[in-house]
């Protein structure tokens, strides 16, 4: 009933887009040019307790049927105005502020605004902003999606890692870090965590973790703008065959490896002898979990990091009372993960597909990313542009002029220049991630 | 014990009679069209175990047969057979037994299964009238022209098996397509030697390489068969193919998945030669119309040979038949496959039967009959995947116990671990599956008669040897081998059986228009399974039929009646995976010192072999079988009606036992070690487990690498008898006759099938890949009644209704009939049972372990998700203790929270909060339409449609309230149609 819901509510903008394009075209003089009538929207941010709105802060309004987007600055009262013709709507936006050492994010959306004859411009949208808090620990990179084999065979997903990065100008500890991703493992699969049509887990702060998690098994720090790699799978140097893969030989790497858990030979072969055994992560299964290999999507996972707080992460998966089952099978363990203890997440959608649900909670990530598998596409985040070019010693080595980024900004090419780059990190992911062609571990 | 006391009784009176004179019948079989004599008809007086062939000119005659009723039943191929009812009190000669030409201008035509009236135990029969006009290009489709039968789902038999199960559904409790026995001509299709798909899983025989072009008849047993019936718990499917004189005849049938081609001819090889009947048949399944690449193909060949010896002085039959197939499952050349790359499974069967049987017509026997059957199969699984890695893969071929280091496989092909290099290859791998089943017979009848007391007494004894010629799986690499021990079929000794069997039937006038017929018998198995701890087994099976009978007068509102029942019992044997289990093997990674650059990488193995593993208590599966029913015609309706209830005892279960295994687990070599790894060079202590390193170069001394002593538990497979198996139903076939205005019967037939079986005994199970708190591997084991899931059985209940309405017209030689198929009634609980106390709980939420606080014992309709808890759980450093689960748990959740976060690992939750509900799924239907019209007498052409109204209505899911559509589900068949065309030269 809910999909058919969705499917009306398209049907009907679709229908009111036609509408208003042949009410526009009945309209026409045959002797003079159409003149276009546009409408005042305004759009009011309603912040949380104890913020006040700011001058300047970015607003889009996205016409949802043509998908061209405009963007205008609030005024000191939080309002931004736009001018657009008649159609339907949806506003976006995500502010972040630096208050003291903390940044805070402010992520809000709000879809269905239609715009017709009757539009009263005195009218105001108002869009509610979640308040979350950024971490000085980031995902840079996440690929999950596979390449192609070299003999024309299909696939080759065992390549996953994951790129974490310290974003900040603190040194960050990883103790307590572990690795997690959602029920349900794809985007586009059953997702009985909706009631009425929201997770009912947002309410009580919460996040459910599925199968088991990883963590490291010794104290990590990492520098400022200093990166770890995480291979999820495969270790290996995996281009001697696959030549579109990725080579993990790397003393620096880590690997999830924990072959008396997770024993499936395919998904963990031993890694590169040069990764010392210290960089072996320690999977930590649930009980009743039978699986052999954590399967990370390979089209639409939610991913997440995490820091157990007051608890190691070996105590946390024990516990019994922080269980939680997958809503169709109670035999899929999972452990609740407080909301508070998400250091960063990254929401995966499969790509075109319509059954796609929202796992991770806007204060985690406001938005998704889509990934084209299987083809070594990875995600990757986007440059924090203004922060970036803000650091003196960056003169002269960013290399610009990257589509793919919104910033414009290469950051692995201006990286090998010798840049210090600061991602953006809005906890929005469809604004501070994009898809790159090529992982950027790939040689 | 009682009922086996009466059947001896009933055996030795039956014996003691003494024998009265006798008298002869002799007479021709003509054309009843033409009045030609008909050659080669046999004339059988299957109560006095008497028979006849006619010569050239039609004659025969029967000697030394007891005066009373009998029933002369005259048969021959291309002829109607037909039954004549006649009382001997003096020797008759001159008779004239008129035979009509089998075709659709007859008035009576048969397109349904016939309930065979002169078999006491329930048997159906189903002619080559009924396989035409169903179109049945699988022996398996035939099955649903019986009472509630419904018809085959899917339109093609490409890349699934056809297994039959009677009375019963392949899935349930005590194996029952295994159960199922199938013949071809007396050939026993065993599978007691065969290493199927389901190693730990028993399969019965699969019918595709039967050849159904060749058939003339199937015959199926429901009921309780004659004790010459052995090794066999769920009825039998006995299939003949065509024998005797007939005329060349071609068939093309063509459905859109499948193909088939069969012609046949009957060699006359002249009255001292005998008859030759030959049939060949080829078939094509493929199973997608848009790629039809993937197939089963089928090659059949029929050779029928048959003649008559010593024919004016006890006259001797022989029978020798040859049935084969060269075929199987392929997807070799489907382009959507990738390169080189195929799965083949060769459905190679050669059957041969040989079959005398001798009139001796003694005072002391009526005849006696020798005979010898051969089975084989040749199923060679030939599979081509592609695979690759991107470091060495290691592979384990060791079967002696202890930690081995992995070896490139050119420096020791035959070293216990050997590494499969990175890159791209192809594996080859084939099992080789040859089973083979041989069995002599010999048998002898001797029919008296005591006063109007017939009686009849059947001796016999029969050997049969199963084994298997196959080699077991091996791969044409052994480079490329995977991880595998070589276990060669062709090793194991053959099982035989060697059984004996006496059975009585009496048959007693009561009056002239009533009789009381009994049959009592008791078959003995001896089974001889050698090099095996089961040793010797023997069994016994009695059985038991009796029937009443009951001719009014055509004028009667009774026409005829008859009253039936039956008790028997019926004895599987076992299978080689349950004799022979296969030697399991525990492969424990313990050592992965890392991948090198070039992809190379070294590991070590703890390699455990458990020895097959006997069950000194197993015993021999068998199913108690009881069944009462009657016939009755009443004011021109025929009625048939069957009640039954079968108990399955034994069932082979297939079953984990749990033992400590302890092991040491080495890590990597830490940063800094003094040895390089480019220098490193491993070994391990076969006995220790301690993993030392050596340098090359050696300039380093050899180094030792720390170990953690770590305990696990290990599982091994046995097999065990399983729980009682309950199955209870009513057939009946309600035939109203003809509606003479519109040349239209209508047929309703239907079935209630009922199955209940909740398993009992005590399975262990571990989470053997978790860690606890303490980071040990996990140390417990639960012992949970009917095994570790939700349910422990389940419980069935289905009636089916067909109503078939079947316009004949005799004068255009056309038949056609229109089956409308429901399901009216369609239930399946889930049910978690123990007879010593409650097996599961209902949680009040979820994510709870412990029972809620309310109604925590309904667990059924509840609407509720439900724990399942083992009886007893033991710790690996005790597993002779066992402790109260239940009791233990919830203490710990009170006073011990370590423990009971441990514990809730043997818990089994339900995955959703219906499934324990009952699942009723709502009514639905299909309709098929069949017409055969024969075009002159040398034509006949065929359609068939099924599901030709392509229903896509919805049913109703009880179990969690939502609707499916039936469009292409399992509930009703797909719509597919299928065209005929039969010439006869």
């Amino acid at each position: 009933m809910k999909q058919a819901k969705v499917r009306w509510s398209k049907l009907l903008m679709c229908v009111i887009a036609l509408a208003f394009t042949f009410a526009g075209y009945s309209c026409v003089d045959d002797n003079k040019l159409p003149e276009v009538q546009t409408y005042q929207v305004k759009v009011q941010l309603a912040y949380t307790e104890g913020y006040a709105p700011r001058e300047g802060v970015s607003v889009k309004l996205k016409n949802a049927v043509t998908n061209t987007i405009s963007e205008q600055f609030t005024d000191a009262t939080g309002t931004a105005a736009f001018e657009a013709i008649a159609g339907v709507y949806e506003v976006s936006v995500s502010e972040t502020r630096t208050i003291g050492l903390n940044k805070i994010v402010f992520n809000g959306t709000k879809s269905g605004i239609i715009v017709t004859t009757a539009w009263d411009a005195a009218a105001t949208a108002t869009v509610p902003l979640v308040e979350s808090k950024t971490n000085q620990l980031v995902i840079k990179e996440l690929y999950n999606g596979g390449c192609q084999k070299d003999d024309g065979s299909g696939s080759f997903t065992g390549d996953q890692y994951v790129i974490l990065y310290n974003n900040s100008d603190q040194p960050a500890s990883l103790e307590n870090l572990a690795f997690g991703y959602l029920f349900p493992n794809t985007s586009q699969g059953s997702n009985n965590f909706y009631v009425n049509g929201t997770l009912y887990y947002e309410a009580q702060g919460w996040l459910p973790a599925g199968y088991a998690i990883w963590a490291f098994r010794e104290n990590v720090t990492l520098a400022p703008g200093e990166q770890l790699v995480v291979a999820i799978q495969g270790a290996v140097n995996n281009t001697l065959t696959y030549s579109n893969s990725i080579n993990f030989a790397n003393p620096a790497y880590y690997a999830m490896y924990d072959p008396e858990i997770f024993a499936h030979a395919t998904a963990y072969p031993a890694p590169a002898e040069v990764i010392p055994a210290s960089h072996y992560l320690k999977a930590y299964k649930f009980a009743n979990v039978t699986s052999t290999a954590w399967a990370l999507s390979v089209t639409s996972p939610a991913f997440i990091i995490f820091r157990t707080e007051g608890i190691t992460p070996g105590e946390f998966a024990v516990d019994m009372d922080r269980i939680v089952l997958n809503g169709t099978s109670a035999s899929q363990a999972g452990r609740k993960v407080p909301v508070e203890w998400v250091v960063d997440g990254i929401e995966i959608y499969a790509k075109g597909n319509a059954a796609n649900k929202k796992r991770l909670t806007s204060t985690i990530d406001g938005g998704y990313m889509e990934l084209t598998n299987a083809q070594g596409h990875t995600l990757y985040r986007n440059v924090d542009k203004e922060a970036t070019e803000a650091i003196a010693s960056n003169a002269g080595k960013l290399v610009e002029g990257y589509a793919a980024d919104p910033s414009g900004i290469d950051a692995e090419a201006s990286i090998k220049n010798g840049a210090y780059i600061i991602y953006k990190d809005t906890n929005n992911s469809t604004n501070d991630f994009h898809e790159r062609s090529k992982a950027s571990l790939r040689n | 014990m009682r009922v086996f006391r009466l059947v001896v009784i009933f055996l030795i009176w039956s014996t003691s009679q003494t024998v009265f004179c006798q008298y002869s019948i002799s007479g021709k079989a003509l054309d009843s069209k033409t009045g030609n004599p008909v050659e080669y008809a046999s004339v059988v007086l299957a109560d006095r175990g008497l028979w006849a062939i006619s010569n050239e000119q039609g004659e025969f005659t029967i000697k030394n047969i007891s005066p009373g009723q009998i029933n002369v039943v005259v048969s021959c191929l291309g002829y109607a057979k037909r039954e004549f009812p006649l009382k001997v009190t003096k020797t008759m000669q001159g008779l004239e037994f008129r035979l009509q030409e089998d075709n659709l201008s007859l008035k009576e035509v048969t397109v349904t299964a016939k309930r065979k009236r002169d078999e006491i135990a329930t048997t159906y029969v189903i002619d080559r009238n009924g396989l035409d006009h169903l179109q049945v290009l699988n022996v398996a489709d035939a099955l649903s022209l019986l009472p509630g039968g419904q018809s085959t789902r899917s339109p093609h038999f490409a890349s699934s098996e056809q297994l039959i199960a009677l009375r019963s559904a392949s899935g349930e409790s005590g194996n029952p397509t295994f159960g199922t026995a199938i013949e071809v001509d007396g050939v026993r299709l065993s599978n007691n030697g065969s290493y199927n798909s389901g190693i730990t899983t028993v399969y019965g025989v699969d019918t595709r390489s039967i050849a159904s072009g060749t058939i003339e008849s199937v015959e199926v047993v429901t009921g309780i068969p004659g004790v010459e019936y052995g090794d066999m718990t769920s009825g039998m499917v006995k299939v003949n193919t065509r024998k005797g004189k007939s005329p060349l005849s071609a068939e093309v049938s063509i459905k859109p998945n499948t193909k088939l081609y069969a012609a046949n001819k009957g060699f006359d090889l002249g009255q001292a030669a005998g008859v030759l009947n030959v049939s060949l048949e080829h078939t094509k399944s493929i199973s997608d119309l848009a790629s039809p690449y993937t197939s089963y193909d089928r090659n059949g060949l029929s050779v029928y040979y048959s003649n008559t010896v010593n024919k004016h002085h006890q006259p001797i039959r022989i029978e020798s038949g040859m049935t084969g197939n060269i075929g199987g499952y392929n997807t070799q050349d489907d382009p959507d496959a990738f390169t080189d790359t195929y799965t083949k499974k060769k459905d190679n069967t050669l059957r041969a039967n040989i079959k005398a049987n001798w009139l001796l017509q003694r005072s002391w026997i009526t005849n006696l009959e020798a005979s010898a059957t051969m089975s084989y199969a040749d199923n060679l699984l030939t599979e081509k995947t592609n695979k690759s890695g991107s470091s060495s893969v290691a592979a384990i071929h060791g079967r002696e116990e202890g930690y081995f280091v992995a070896n490139n496989y050119d420096e020791n092909p035959t070293a216990p671990v050997v590494l499969i290099p990175a890159g791209y290859w192809y594996q080859l791998a084939y099992t080789d599956n040859k089973p083979l089943n041989v069995n002599a017979t010999i048998k002898a009848r001797w029919a008296h008669l005591v006063g109007n007391v017939n009686s009849n007494l059947l001796v016999g004894t029969d050997f049969t040897s199963s084994g298997n010629l196959g080699k077991g799986t091996y791969y044409d690499e052994l480079r490329y081998a995977p991880t595998w021990r070589e276990y060669r079929f062709d090793e194991i000794p053959f099982m035989n059986n060697l059984a004996a069997y006496v059975e009585a039937k009496t048959e007693l006038s009561l009056s002239k228009q009533s009789a009381l017929q009994a049959v009592a018998g008791i078959r003995s198995d001896q089974t001889f399974v050698r090099q095996s701890a089961y040793g010797t087994v023997s069994s016994l099976s009695p059985r038991f039929n009796a029937k009443y009978a009951y001719k009014g007068n055509r004028d009667q509102w009774i026409e005829h009646f008859a009253l039936r029942a039956g008790w028997g019992k019926a004895v599987k044997l076992p299978s080689f995976a349950v004799l022979y289990p296969m030697p399991s093997y525990s492969d424990k990674l313990i050592f992965a010192p890392g991948t090198m650059a070039d992809g190379t990488s070294v590991a070590a193995y703890h390699i455990r072999p458990f020895a097959a593993k006997y069950n000194p208590n197993l015993q021999w599966q068998y199913n108690q079988q009881a069944e009462i029913g009657f016939e009755a015609k009443i004011k021109g309706v025929n009625i048939s009606v069957s009640f039954f209830k079968n108990k399955m005892m034994n069932g082979y279960n297939s079953v984990n036992e749990y033992s400590p295994f302890a092991f040491k687990f080495t890590d990597s070599p830490s940063e800094g070690f003094p040895i390089p790894s480019e220098n490193r060079q491993y070994s391990i202590d076969q006995t220790t487990g301690i993993v030392t390193v050596h340098d090359k170069t050696g300039q380093v001394s050899d180094q030792t690498l720390a170990y953690k002593e770590r305990n696990q538990f290990k599982s091994d497979n046995t097999y065990i008898n399983g729980s009682p198996a309950v199955r209870k139903g009513i057939e009946w076939v309600v035939d109203f006759g003809e509606i003479k205005p519109l040349r239209t019967s209508v047929r309703v037939d239907g079935n209630y099938y009922h199955y209940r079986a909740a398993e009992q005994s005590l399975m262990q199970y571990s989470p053997t890949t978790q860690e606890m708190a303490d980071g040990n591997l996990y140390k417990y084991v639960g012992f949970y009644v009917g095994g570790y899931g939700d349910s422990n059985g389940y419980e069935t209940k289905q009636l089916n209704a067909n109503v078939t309405f079947i316009t004949h017209i005799p004068a255009i030689r056309l038949i056609v009939s229109l089956k409308l198929e429901s399901t009216l009634y369609n239930s399946r609980q889930n049910l978690s049972e123990y007879s010593g106390g409650q097996r599961s709980f209902a949680v009040a939420d979820k994510s709870d372990y412990v029972p809620a606080p309310d109604n925590p014992y309904k667990i059924y309709n509840s609407d509720r998700f439900v724990a399942t808890y083992p009886l007893y759980y033991a710790s690996i450093d005790d597993l002779g203790t066992k402790i109260p689960f239940a009791e233990k748990f919830l203490w710990a959740k009170e006073n011990d929270p370590a423990l009971y976060n441990e514990l809730a690992s043997l818990v089994m939750k339900s995955n959703t909060d219906y499934y324990f509900n009952e699942n009723k799924v709502s009514g639905y239907y299909s309709a098929n339409i069949s017409v055969t019209k024969e075009i002159g007498k040398h034509a006949s052409l065929s359609f068939n449609a099924t599901n030709f109204t392509n229903t896509i209505g919805l049913v109703t899911i009880g179990w969690n309230h939502t609707q499916q559509t039936l469009f292409r589900s399992s509930y009703i068949p797909q719509f597919y149609y299928g065209l005929s065309l039969k010439i006869k030269v």
